[in-house]
């Protein structure tokens, strides 16, 4: 495989290759934990965490898993990826790597342990590249958020009963559906969108706690991220949509010329 | 020209940010994003807690379907699926089955036991009564006519019962229709609304041929009921204080739902009668320990069970120690909670004093609760169980239930 050309300048990158092969492993390793768990998961019951819906838990392994032999794939052969995609790759071996320690039980603690090193050490060569991952996801990272919200909101819809169930998988594809449209939907009907999508499911699921707490950062996240696009903007250098009218003067006095 | 279109702070940065150093408003922002992406990954771990434990999904799972698939079965297994939906102390379903072409026996299975709760097996003859009842009655509906033997053998305590079975006439009876309906309600129930005492006669009635022996007796004014219900909570209080009963206790009661899931038996938090709130961060939070666990419970006891009782009930046989008798009182027991489930009414099993009482005979001291219970009953007469009565305030959550294929042998 022939490695892109590099975006820039060389950055220095020690762990580059080391990380990319162990996420390699890793991933694969957890590929067929969960492909076991799922052809033998009752057998074992000890080895995968004591797990009951092993067929449930087995499938979510193989797809996270999945997920992370992406990502490994992708950072094999393209070393030299600009810094916003190898950050995005770190968080696609971090976060499948910490998740399946709780699906997989023990058949996991070699493959999390090999995503978790190779997901840090990507983040450890990105240490001097922060700025440009920052000015990267910045804008967007309220958007990110409020699409982290809506997929638990399906999770928790998928697992929940009869209409409760329904209306959360349905607010959360919504959501999901009005963030990835936001620039292309009146701000006011975006709001009713939003809201209309997020209150019946914590409503009819009040008591388990869960749901209205994500109901909460949904609403006020969501709100942002589809009301105010441009105010995480600020965050980054460069970031901001064009033109930015300051007609009557910011406070810290600059002007739009 | 490009670099002054941007905001200072946003684009080129403010003088400080040149600096290397951070302006206010954006260290604030910043600071905002960071804490709501700990909350986002806060609120992410909390979901997936919920969905660990099932909080989402009270009463569903392998080990709730018995209570919708029972009747799916064929044959004589059906009627042994009737059978495990019958209540059982600890809801340990100590209870095996093995079956012939016309004939069930019943057997104790002395592995399932309450332990100190239960020293001598008293409640486990009751509930194995209690499943004989089930698995009359939905022999009855299914077209076969039984001969019913109490303890056939002798030599073997574990044989509880021979059940022969010929075809003849379906009949339906309205207590048969109430098997998947009935569950134990652990809840308040509606304080100032009596039973009334056509009820009370209609339950007293219940006994047949086929208990005889057997006798309910109501414990349903005011004094009686702040009696009973005072005599309960010293006895809950005595249980928790003996650490081998406590520990009995413990053992049964479960806190996860992957175990609730795999074993399918015991107490588990969505069937002990609290909010939904409340069940949501009992099983959201860690494991209770023993010592939280035994709090709870005679805090439930004390502040809501005795306390909203609209009566309370002793079944009694002449000889408590007799496991024939105690078949009788467990098949009578079943009927009244049938028929509790058909009129609606609820109905708590509540055996702290005879728990006690067997106890307190085990170990030899002061037969406090044991003396208690002499005093409840009419002379020539033995208290087996007791339960309390009322209208509820909720409806009760299922039990889980160990698979027919788990019971037969």
């Amino acid at each position: 495989v022939t490695p892109a050309p590099p975006p820039g300048p060389r950055v220095h990158r020690p762990f580059g290759r080391v990380a990319a092969r162990a996420a390699l492993i890793g991933a694969a390793l957890g590929l067929a934990a969960g492909l076991i768990e799922l052809a033998v998961g009752p057998r074992i019951r000890d080895w995968v965490g004591n797990k009951q819906d092993t067929t449930r838990l087995g499938l979510a392994t193989i797809v996270l898993a999945s997920v992370a032999l992406a990502a490994a794939l992708t950072l094999w052969r393209r070393p030299e990826a600009a810094a916003p995609r190898r950050f995005a790759l770190a968080v696609g071996l971090l976060v499948p790597g910490l998740i399946c320690f709780t699906t997989v039980g023990r058949l996991w603690y070699l493959p999390g342990a090999l995503l978790l090193l190779a997901g840090l050490a990507v983040l450890a060569d990105l240490r001097t590249e922060r700025s440009e991952v920052s000015e990267a996801l910045g804008p967007h990272w309220l958007a990110v958020l409020t699409v982290v919200l809506a997929g638990f909101y399906v999770f928790l819809g998928a697992t929940a009963l009869g209409l409760a169930g329904a209306l959360g998988i349905l607010g959360g594809l919504v959501i999901l559906a009005l963030v990835g449209a936001r620039a292309r939907v009146p701000r006011a009907l975006a709001a009713a969108l939003l809201v209309a999508a997020t209150l019946p499911f914590a409503a009819l699921t009040w008591w388990s706690v869960a749901t209205p707490l994500i109901a909460l950062l949904l609403l006020s996240l969501g709100l942002a991220a589809i009301l105010r696009p441009a105010a995480t903007a600020g965050l980054t250098r460069g970031s901001l949509p064009r033109p930015v009218h300051r007609a009557r003067g910011g406070g810290d006095g600059s002007r739009h010329r | 020209m490009e670099t002054d279109e941007r905001m200072p702070g946003a684009s080129g940065g403010s003088e400080r940010e040149r600096r290397g150093g951070l302006s206010r408003g954006t260290l604030l922002r910043r600071t905002g994003l960071g804490m709501a992406t700990l909350f986002v990954a806060g609120a992410g771990a909390l979901g997936y807690r919920a969905y660990d434990q099932g909080v989402l999904e009270v009463g569903e799972g392998p080990a709730y379907d018995p209570w919708t698939d029972w009747e799916r079965h064929s044959g004589l297994v059906r009627l042994v699926a009737a059978a495990t939906l019958a209540p059982s102390p600890h809801n340990a379903q100590a209870w095996l089955f093995r079956l012939a072409p016309n004939r069930i026996d019943l057997f104790a299975d002395r592995s399932r036991g309450t332990g100190a709760t239960d020293p001598f097996k008293r409640e486990m003859y009751i509930g194995l009564g209690a499943a004989l009842e089930n698995l009359l009655r939905a022999a009855q509906a299914n077209g076969y006519a039984t001969t019913v033997t109490l303890m056939p053998d002798d030599r073997e305590s574990a044989h509880a019962a021979r059940i022969e079975l010929a075809r003849s006439t379906p009949r339906v009876s309205a207590l048969y229709q109430q098997i998947p309906r009935r569950h134990t309600n652990r809840y308040a129930y509606v304080q100032g609304k009596e039973v009334p005492g056509a009820a009370l006669a209609a339950m007293g009635a219940l006994g047949t041929p086929d208990t005889k022996g057997a006798r309910v007796f109501w414990f349903t004014r005011k004094a009686q009921r702040a009696e009973v219900g005072e005599l309960l909570v010293a006895a809950t209080e005595a249980l928790i204080a003996d650490r081998d009963q406590s520990r009995s206790d413990y053992e049964w009661f479960r806190q996860d739902w992957d175990e609730i899931q795999r074993r399918r038996d015991g107490i588990t938090v969505d069937a002990a009668g609290l909010s939904d709130l409340t069940a949501a961060l009992a099983k959201l939070l860690p494991a209770q320990s023993r010592t939280a666990t035994d709090d709870a419970w005679l805090t439930a006891t004390r502040d809501r069970q005795t306390k909203t009782a609209a009566a309370y009930a002793i079944v009694a046989v002449r000889d408590a120690s007799n496991n024939r008798q105690r078949l009788a009182g467990g098949r009578l027991l079943e009927r009244i909670h049938l028929w509790t489930a058909a009129h609606g009414l609820a109905l708590q099993h509540m055996n702290q004093l005879t728990e006690r009482a067997d106890r307190e005979l085990e170990l030899g001291i002061t037969p406090r609760f044991g003396d208690a219970l002499r005093t409840l009953v009419p002379s020539g007469w033995q208290a087996l169980s007791a339960f309390r009565s009322g209208y509820p305030t909720h409806t009760p959550h299922k039990s889980p239930r160990r698979p027919v294929q788990a019971v037969i042998t």
